[in-house]
């Protein structure tokens, strides 16, 4: 206990407040940067050229520094200085030691956060989600987080466990729990594969909010309103009650961010029912909380307290929005949209944001030396609530409207594009967060020295309602907290081999069971392009697990199986798709296509916003660097091991599990129902009704325009990349038969994708758009002889390949990387038709005929093959 | 599944820990105490930054007057 006031007593007798505020102004410099970094690759969702050609490259670099520098950097910084205030003040006695604080605030700073910035920056990372610092970062993290036991556990220990206060409960709990989580949580995923190293990530993602963020907001909740309003809460029975549930429940949620995964249901069902009761749990400790406020008004008349108050009322929302999106049927719809970043915003930027900020004003305004202003303090508040407000409530709107385009089977650029003005909304909420905390920084260097002791006494001498209870120590109680204790300890265990360690035994089992014999690992190059995607944080955008829900299944294909991830460690699963999931990527686009989407993506694919790749590249897409290329070679292993055991791995994986209704989902789906993937001799569907030509051209702008360009004519940004080249549409003549043929089944070996994603309608109108662009020609028409030479040359040189009747079908052709032309539904003009005789198509097997044939021979031979035109001569 | 059991585990040592609050009032008043311990200390830490910052401000006043 504190001792009596004295005059010779000063707060900095107990508390080091030169600890309080290096830590308070750590926070608000690293906030201020990590919200530069939100901003920079938020801007990238709208107008993704906007930071110019290097800055966007480092689009993923960037997310790594803003998520890492909030956690670390903010809410790190912002708790230690509460806890330099806090934990004296709870325990009456000092924190171990102000030297080893001073080596912790050196630590902390410049060797974890800001070298961990320099490390994910430059490209040194793992991609684990909450935990991109590089391991050489988490070896320092953990000694840190072992100094920070050093250093605030021992003032709670001097006193017995039933004297202690719900915050001084949380504290320890956090100190605790953290310092075992965190190398559970960062460095196992680099131990283990595939879904085992998932399982660990999603028990990382939320140990890292339930047992490190939000213990320590709560202690700042459970400090500040009964410290400020001058009453004690409202029931510490609750407050505990809360805290206990909070504990045992919050490690046993982490599988709940892999629902419908190939990690065993039993797990996912646990994690989902914990989930639920932990709603249950925080409606209990958020009622506390609002009764601890009561008489506070609406809006409590101290900055510190408002913030507080929407703390609490952030945390009930998100709490109760985490409980709900863990229950299948909403989870099968939300999950990977912007609903989930709305979510995680509201949990990390607004519950424990106010709550931290709730902590530093709290302990700033009892720092002797230390000026505030309360006007840019409480104008900082109204700045951030309306900036956290618009930004989450957008974010979720968003994540509705990706969710039901995603269910509605449209196409995936439809999702991006009308994503896009929420997204501008969210950088424009981006203007008020940023002001808000500059004004907090400025509120913290005006204004009087003194407010802040003259706020305190203020409240302090409300009444205080309530009376010592001055019976014996009761054993019972200390038992019972002991016993909580241990079984709380023992849960914490019990979560990692539950979600963790058991799911990796029954996935090692899966593994064993339905893998092929053989399987092929990463060649050198492969390898190398896999930690180039995990450096730029790709996993971010394209998800790498196709989860077991029926539109999964439509729109990517078969179920991610437990051994396709054997060798994947860490997993790259990934928790949001900006772009579409990526596991069966491989073979689904030719290299010179995707080598032109990695040098600049909205060449091929105007609607992308996915950065570009231009320093992988000798300043052009077809002169790939190292990097590049095995970036490339990276993509094409996506999927190949499953699709090369097709189909004996299929058949033997759904044998041994005959009784496993996932499995059998899973072998019994399209292995690869990418929609742009070429397939050839596939039946085609009747289009129906054509849109509206505006919408046929609205299409051909934002689908085809990249390649065959705006008129049509091949030459469209990313033409010159491709080999073949994209067709000049106005050079030939097309049934729409053909049109129809190429858009449903792409053409291999040709970047030329298919379309199926479009509806009937769209690509009845793009039939006809493309159609349209054909510049009819006068031509003489050719004499008898003309002809009968014509027919002669093509008998000769090219009817093994074009086949008798022109209709690109010889026997030769089937051998061919490009099937040759059909000239019975394309007919080229004849100049085109004299070009590819003299220039052969790069990329095909037409050679140029001009060494051996002579330019009568070719006329002749080029209005010959325009006669199959139609089907016969 | 085991967690349901540990599930179930939390609900029945919540359950417990309700009943001993209800029947027994040593029980409640002790768990309730610790808020007002708390309470105590804060109040007297704020004390100690009020009377620090009062004897600040009037011996800075003393000494502006001596000044002048």
């Amino acid at each position: 206990m504190i001792s009596a006031p004295s005059a010779s007593s000063r707060p900095d007798d107990l508390v080091d407040s030169r600890l309080v505020f290096a830590h308070s102004i750590a926070a608000l410099v690293t906030v201020l940067l990590a919200i530069v970094f939100g901003i920079i690759i938020s801007l990238q969702f709208f107008a993704p050229d906007i930071a110019g050609p290097w800055l966007s490259s480092a689009w993923g670099r960037l997310r790594y520094a803003h998520t890492q520098g909030i956690m670390l950097g903010w809410l790190g910084n912002a708790f230690l200085a509460f806890l330099y205030h806090a934990v004296p003040v709870l325990t009456g006695r000092k924190v171990t030691s102000v030297l080893l604080g001073r080596w912790m605030f050196g630590l902390w700073n410049f060797v974890v956060v800001l070298p961990g910035w320099l490390l994910v920056l430059s490209g040194v990372s793992q991609p684990v989600e909450w935990a991109e610092f590089p391991l050489v970062i988490d070896v320092f993290v953990i000694v840190a987080l072992l100094c920070a036991a050093i250093q605030f556990l021992p003032p709670f220990f001097k006193n017995g466990l039933e004297e202690l206060y719900v915050s001084s409960w949380y504290i320890i709990g956090s100190l605790v729990f953290t310092l075992l989580a965190y190398p559970m949580g960062n460095l196992v995923p680099g131990l283990v594969s595939g879904a085992e190293s998932a399982a660990f990530t999603g028990l990382w993602i939320h140990d890292a909010v339930g047992l490190f963020v939000t213990p320590l907001a709560l202690s700042i909740l459970y400090f500040v309103i009964p410290a400020t309003t001058g009453r004690p809460i409202f029931s510490h029975f609750l407050s505990m009650l809360g805290f206990w549930g909070l504990f045992f429940l919050y490690p046993l949620n982490g599988t709940h961010h892999y629902v419908f995964s190939v990690i065993p249901m039993a797990a996912q069902m646990g994690a989902i029912i914990a989930s639920a009761l932990l709603g249950v749990i925080v409606v209990i400790v958020v009622t506390n909380l609002l009764l601890s406020l009561r008489g506070s008004g609406y809006l409590p008349r101290q900055t510190s307290l408002r913030f507080v108050l929407l703390s609490v009322l952030f945390y009930l929302v998100v709490s109760v929005q985490g409980a709900l999106q863990a229950q299948m049927s909403i989870n099968q719809v939300v999950h990977f949209t912007d609903w989930v970043i709305g979510h995680s915003h509201l949990a990390m930027l607004g519950f424990a944001t106010f709550a931290g900020i709730a902590g530093i004003i709290h302990a700033w305004q009892r720092i002797p030396f230390a000026r505030y202003n309360p006007v840019a303090v409480d104008w900082a508040f109204w700045l951030l609530t309306i900036g956290i407000l618009v930004m989450v409530i957008d974010l979720t709107i968003a994540g509705l409207l990706q969710a039901g385009l995603w269910q509605s089977g449209e196409p995936w650029f439809e999702s991006v594009r009308q994503s896009q003005p929420y997204w501008m909304v969210r950088t424009l909420s981006a203007i008020p967060v940023t002001a808000g905390f500059m004004l907090l920084f400025y509120g913290l260097f005006t204004g009087s020295k003194n407010y802040g002791a003259e706020d305190v006494t203020s409240s302090a001498t409300e009444t205080l309602n309530g009376a010592h209870s001055e019976g014996p120590t009761s054993s019972l109680i200390k038992m019972s907290y002991r016993a909580a204790l241990s079984a709380a300890l023992i849960f914490f265990t019990l979560s990692i081999l539950l979600l963790g360690v058991w799911p990796g035994r029954v996935l090692d089992q899966q593994i064993s069971q339905t893998a092929p014999e053989s399987f092929f690992g990463l060649s050198a190059s492969e390898q190398r392009g896999r930690e180039i995607y995990a450096r730029e944080g790709c996993a971010y955008c394209h998800t790498q697990q196709i989860r077991y829900t029926a539109e999964d299944i439509r729109r990517f294909g078969a179920p991610t199986l437990a051994w396709e991830g054997q060798f994947d460690s860490p997993h790259m699963w990934g928790t949001r798709r900006i772009g579409p999931d990526l596991s069966r990527a491989g073979g689904t686009r030719s290299a010179d296509w995707q080598l032109a989407h990695l040098f600049d993506p909205r060449s091929v694919v105007p609607w992308s916003i996915m950065p570009g790749y231009p320093a992988y590249f000798d300043g052009s897409a077809n002169q790939p660097k190292q990097e590049a290329r095995d970036l490339l070679a990276y993509i094409e292993t996506l999927g190949r091991a499953r699709e090369l055991a097709w189909p004996d791995g299929e058949q033997n994986a759904g044998a041994s599990y005959p009784d496993d209704r996932w499995v059998q989902m899973s072998v019994n789906a399209a292995l690869n129902a990418h929609p742009g993937r070429a397939r050839a001799g596939s039946e085609i569907p009747d289009f129906g009704v054509p849109a509206s030509n505006d919408r046929g051209l609205q299409l051909w702008q934002s689908l085809c325009a990249g390649c065959h360009g705006m008129d049509g004519q091949g030459d469209g940004p990313a033409a010159s990349w491709l080999e073949p080249a994209p067709t000049d549409l106005s050079r030939y003549e097309f049934t729409e038969g053909r049109i129809a043929q190429v858009l449903w089944e792409g053409v291999e070996g040709t970047a030329m994708s298919a379309w199926r994603q479009l509806s009937g309608a769209d690509l009845a109108a793009l039939v006809i758009t493309a159609g349209s662009f054909h510049a009819p020609e006068s031509v003489i028409e050719p004499e008898d002889e003309q002809l009968a030479l014509g027919e002669s040359v093509y008998t000769d040189n090219c009817v093994q390949c074009h086949g008798e009747q022109g209709r690109g079908a010889g026997f030769a052709a089937l051998d061919l990387s490009v099937m040759p032309s059909d000239f019975t539904r394309q007919k080229p003009a004849l100049g085109e038709s004299l070009r590819v005789l003299t220039q052969g198509i790069e990329g095909t097997s037409m050679a140029p005929w001009n060494d051996r044939l002579t330019d009568e021979e070719m006329l002749a031979v080029s209005h010959y093959l325009r006669s199959f035109f139609g089907g016969g001569q | 599944m085991i967690i349901n059991v540990i599930v179930l585990a939390s609900l029945v040592l919540a359950g417990v820990y309700l009943f001993l609050w209800l029947l027994r009032k040593d029980v409640r008043d002790k768990i309730e105490e610790p808020k007002y311990r708390f309470q105590e200390n804060v109040e007297r830490y704020d004390g100690i930054v009020h009377s620090s910052a009062t004897s600040d401000a009037s011996h800075v006043a003393g000494k502006e007057q001596g000044n002048s």
